[in-house]
């Protein structure tokens, strides 16, 4: 994980974290619905931390995504052409640790976003498949709490939360997926994939996270 | 199969050392940039450009082309210093390297504050097991409670310790004279011992938005009674104008309490909450980004919390070791014992 929110430093803050990810799908021969929730948490540093892990930044980012899409190609052709929309919420927090516990602060950035999909799935073989999927916001509602929260914790609803309506060039935005999947027993499958996702918003203050995950992940049910 | 998987390894081995590039490289070290960095922080979160009075925007003015023209990072951390000097705030600071800009415009203030002239009048004086806290008897029946500081860990420990052994104390002088402040849990874990009941003591308002004068809507502070053992009788707390920060929280917290005098000078007046921030070169810096204010929401950053009976002692007086702020709380909680 990478962040560089400029609330809370100027700094560039990476590390590793954890993430988690359920999702259902429903899914025929022209149309595919996928609804998924998921969460990461993660521990960051920058070039200012010391040996004792400070200054930090403490991540976690939680998210729902619903995609609809609708297939392009022709049903005999082998791999599948699929165009839709996605509408995804997402919300990221940040607690700034120093050595100096008062000088702590917490952030948060939220959004909802809107935007085209493209997805490419090619079975390779009875059993495995290779798929990549690409969304881009072009239309965002941006939530941001006028600097720090003050404090290390986060509220799970934040008042007077200011929005902005926000679309291309202010909000770029990009999610792209990579997936593996080989069907073991029946309709069941396991499911390599790689997850990339880069953000930059360009307000007064801006932010820009860039995530990517490897997962390893069980599908349940049939697919067409 | 194999092939798919080749792909699938290959992409996310090409991205896995991208995540950084993809939010950019940190920015680059020039001196201009660092102060401009550091003013606009302030100018967009420090909470008491409107109690201050101070024009932000004249200090850029002044300060500025001096950055430009700063021929070393030590020019530069001078420069800084001098302009946040302007705000006299103590949790406004600069850490530069080994180097770091504090205000010091509260150490010319007159204390008149002795602890060896105090040991005069509490013969028994012992201290807490971490440190934080020294006290004794100032009479048979009167308790004396010494709060160095509200830093460190086991300050809970430090104030149960004492409330012990002045057990079968009638009143308890609590002295915060000199006392620079601290961790704002130590504060309420001191005040929480002396609560009859919770009590909203001060409140706290938060910059929170472009202009100098956009603060938050006031959040209550309370205070509740906590602790093994709790002292209910009388107390007189000592201030003076170096009872700062934390120390003024806590006489907020007290005041709030019935049979609470304050006798003393005003307090200090460092009312900011900080908010520590770090620049690109390793340096860093904090600012007060709240305030507190009393239960009246009025603000007492630099002015202080006023004293019900006022005292300031002198240095006369302490070379014939006499304590005159002491000597004044003796006679006040005499009198509310009687």
């Amino acid at each position: 994980m990478a962040e560089r929110d400029l609330d809370a430093s100027l700094l560039r803050y990476t590390g590793t974290g954890v993430v988690g990810q359920v999702e259902y799908a429903v899914r025929s021969d022209r149309r595919w619905l996928t609804l998924r929730l998921g969460g990461a948490i993660g521990t960051l540093r920058s070039t200012l931390t010391q040996v004792d892990g400070l200054p930090q930044q403490r991540t976690r980012s939680t998210w729902v995504e619903l995609e609809y899409m609708r297939r392009l190609n022709a049903r005999h052709q082998r791999s599948r052409l699929y165009f839709g929309g996605f509408l995804a919420a997402r919300a990221t927090g940040i607690i700034h640790l120093y050595s100096v516990p008062a000088n702590n602060g917490a952030y948060v950035f939220q959004r909802v976003w809107l935007g085209p999909l493209v997805t490419i799935d090619r079975p390779i073989g009875p059993k495995h498949s290779l798929t990549a999927r690409l969304g881009v916001p072009v239309l965002a509602v941006i939530g941001r709490p006028y600097g720090t929260l003050h404090g290390t914790s986060i509220p799970l609803l934040i008042p007077h939360l200011p929005l902005k309506v926000s679309g291309l060039p202010t909000f770029l935005a990009g999610d792209f997926a990579l997936s593996y999947s080989a069907r073991f027993r029946g309709t069941s499958s396991v499911v390599i994939g790689h997850h990339l996702s880069v953000e930059h918003y360009r307000g007064s203050h801006g932010v820009r996270i860039g995530s990517q995950d490897i997962s390893v992940a069980m599908r349940f049910g049939g697919t067409p | 199969m194999r092939g798919a998987i080749a792909v699938t390894a290959a992409v996310a081995l090409a991205v896995a050392a991208c995540s950084s590039f993809l939010v950019g490289p940190d920015a680059s070290v020039n001196r201009v940039g660092l102060f401009e960095s550091v003013w606009s922080d302030l100018d967009r979160q420090y909470a008491f450009f409107s109690v201050k009075g101070v024009n932000w925007d004249s200090l850029h003015d002044a300060y500025a082309p001096q950055a430009g023209a700063a021929a070393t990072d030590s020019a530069l951390g001078e420069l800084l210093g001098a302009m946040l000097s302007n705000l006299h705030d103590i949790h406004v600071n600069l850490f530069a390297g080994p180097r770091s800009y504090d205000y010091t415009g509260y150490q010319s203030r007159p204390a008149f504050f002795d602890p060896d002239v105090v040991a005069y009048y509490v013969n028994d004086r012992g201290g807490a097991p971490n440190g934080h806290i020294a006290f004794g008897h100032a009479a048979p029946d009167v308790g004396y409670v010494w709060i160095l500081h509200f830093d460190g860990t086991g300050f809970a420990a430090d104030i149960d310790a004492a409330l012990t052994q002045l057990t079968g104390a009638r009143g308890v002088i609590i002295d915060v004279r000199g006392n620079p402040g601290g961790r704002l849990s130590n504060m309420v874990a001191a005040a929480s011992r002396f609560a009859d009941r919770t009590r909203t003591y001060g409140f706290i308002r938060f910059r929170n938005g472009p202009a100098h004068d956009d603060l938050s809507t006031p959040e209550p502070q309370v205070i509740a009674p906590a602790g093994p053992r709790r002292f209910s009788g009388s107390v007189v707390v000592l201030t003076n104008r170096r009872s700062l920060s934390a120390a003024e929280g806590f006489v907020l917290a007290m005041r709030a309490r019935p049979n609470v005098t304050i006798v003393g000078d005003s307090t200090g007046g460092a009312s900011g909450g900080p908010l520590g921030r770090e620049l690109p070169n390793g340096w860093t810096y904090r600012f007060s980004a709240s305030m507190l204010c009393d239960t009246a929401l009025v603000p007492f950053e630099e002015v202080g919390l006023a004293p019900d009976v006022w005292v300031r002692g002198s240095a006369e007086e302490l070379s014939a070791r006499r304590d005159a702020v002491l000597d004044t709380a003796l006679v006040v909680i005499r009198r509310a014992l009687h």
